[in-house]
């Protein structure tokens, strides 16, 4: 292997396990030894883009389609520069383009359907990753996308199934771990969650997405929030349906029981009611505060 | 193609506009803005979100069906304004202007909930993503056109029925 492809692989594996920091010493390296390698420079623009310096990484995709028409990493690192900056339309355009070239490609499919699920179109987004999976059963991105989209669905035992089988497949992988944070929240195994998600936290203590993400779970698991658990886990529908049998509830009874007892049942509520309010906020402040 | 599979070619055209939306008001807003605005405020809020979505004329009928609810139960809010007397059986400490609006408020939850579930997935879908409006200032506004226009109606209804 020659020296510029060496340090290639080792800023991939650093890119791979989140060090981007590290990655970009070896990055001035490659670059000393071939300015315009389009691989080089793709594999730059993807630390920029993990340091968030955007304007740069699309710099350097943009760099790399000229010097490389169509290099596929180049568009794949346009497309992910696009999306995080919410240029959605842009985006669009750039994996069009890929899927023109390859209307096969799992990465792309898979990327365009991520792509949609931000801009609300869902049944595309399903078609689309449905397809990708048709291609390649065993695609990471494309498995994620399915147990995501079988979770916005509700359908919880779908999600639980596609996370299984990611599980076996790679065990060890990020992306793993943290569709398995999603769905094991979402199914309301939040101790399981925070295991999860407290280990991904491990490897990377600066992720803020995460750092609130393990929040979350640490506040629906935490003792305090108890009473509150049909709301937690029931939502705003849940906070309907208890505000109606509180009322209701409290005017059918009205003749059957004491004053006291329904003074006792009124206080009940309102006291639940303005937990629910000033209870996660504060702990989440506390939780912040003293780590979780 | 690969395998001699066939895709939809629709899947490849293009879909996203400049316009396209990537966040619409929370659950929590629209419940707000039902709880306090009554069954129009719930209609008008749902339908804002189905107007961002781009799915006005594929809910045009389950709002439609919102609004005739909304109107039934105004009408007969109406006819206990006229004739308080249809209440008589309730308790001596509810008076039925109080237990009008109990039944305002869940009739604005039950719309609340049925729109709800007709866009439960992006609902959910702009949850994960944290893709929410900032809402206070709409939901207010909501809050306020639906209540003046709760009130309106009432009014014009009580108007047709003492009139009868």
């Amino acid at each position: 292997m020659s020296e510029l492809h060496g340090l290639q692989h080792q800023i991939g594996r650093l890119l791979e396990v989140g060090r981007p920091r590290d990655a970009r010493a070896l990055v001035g390296k490659a670059l000393a030894l071939d300015p315009a390698d389009p691989d080089t420079l793709c594999l730059a623009g993807r630390v920029e883009l993990a340091q968030e310096q955007r304007g740069e990484a699309e710099r350097r995709a943009h760099e790399a389609l000229a010097r490389a028409p169509g290099h596929d990493g180049a568009r794949s690192l346009l497309f992910d520069v696009l999306l995080a900056d919410k240029r959605h339309a842009d985006a669009e355009e750039v994996v069009l383009e890929r899927l023109r070239d390859d209307p096969a490609d799992p990465d792309a499919l898979a990327d365009y359907a991520q792509l949609l699920v931000q801009v609300f179109q869902l049944d595309k987004a399903r078609a689309l990753v449905a397809e990708a999976l048709r291609r390649a059963p065993d695609h990471p991105s494309a498995q994620v996308l399915d147990a995501v989209l079988h979770v916005i669905r509700g359908d919880d035992l779908a999600a639980a199934d596609r996370l299984a089988r990611l599980v076996a497949a790679d065990p060890e992988a990020a992306h793993v771990a943290w569709t398995a944070m999603l769905v094991l929240g979402e199914r309301g195994h939040h101790r399981q969650a925070l295991e999860i998600g407290r280990q991904l936290l491990r490897r990377s203590p600066d992720d803020r997405e995460l750092v609130d993400a393990v929040i979350e779970q640490r506040l629906a698991s935490h003792w305090s929030m108890i009473p509150l658990w049909p709301l937690l886990r029931g939502g705003w529908v849940a906070s309907a349906i208890l505000w109606a049998v509180a009322v209701f509830g409290l005017i059918l009874l009205r003749p059957f029981v004491s004053e006291l007892a329904l003074l006792g049942f009124a206080v009940l509520y309102l006291a639940l009611m303005l937990y629910s309010y000033v209870g996660p906020p504060l702990l989440r402040r506390w939780l912040r505060w003293r780590g979780f | 193609m690969r395998g001699g599979l066939v895709m939809d070619p629709q899947l490849l055209q293009s879909s996203i506009r400049r316009s396209s939306v990537t966040a619409i008001y929370s659950l929590r807003a629209a419940f707000y803005t039902a709880f306090f605005g009554g069954p129009f405020a719930a209609i008008l809020i749902h339908r804002r979100n189905a107007e961002l979505l781009g799915r006005l004329d594929r809910d045009r009928g389950v709002h439609i069906a919102a609004l005739v609810l909304a109107l039934a139960f105004y009408v007969a809010g109406a006819y206990v304004a006229v004739h308080p007397e249809v209440l008589a059986g309730l308790p001596p400490e509810l008076k039925p202007a109080q237990f009008v609006r109990y039944t305002s408020r869940l009739v604005a939850l039950l719309i609340w909930a049925g729109l709800y579930f007709r866009m439960r997935d992006e609902y959910r879908a702009a949850r994960l993503q944290d893709a929410h409006l900032p809402g206070w200032r709409e939901g207010l506004m909501w809050v306020l056109v639906g209540g003046v226009a709760s009130v309106a109606t009432v009014m014009a209804l009580a108007v047709i029925f003492k009139a009868l």
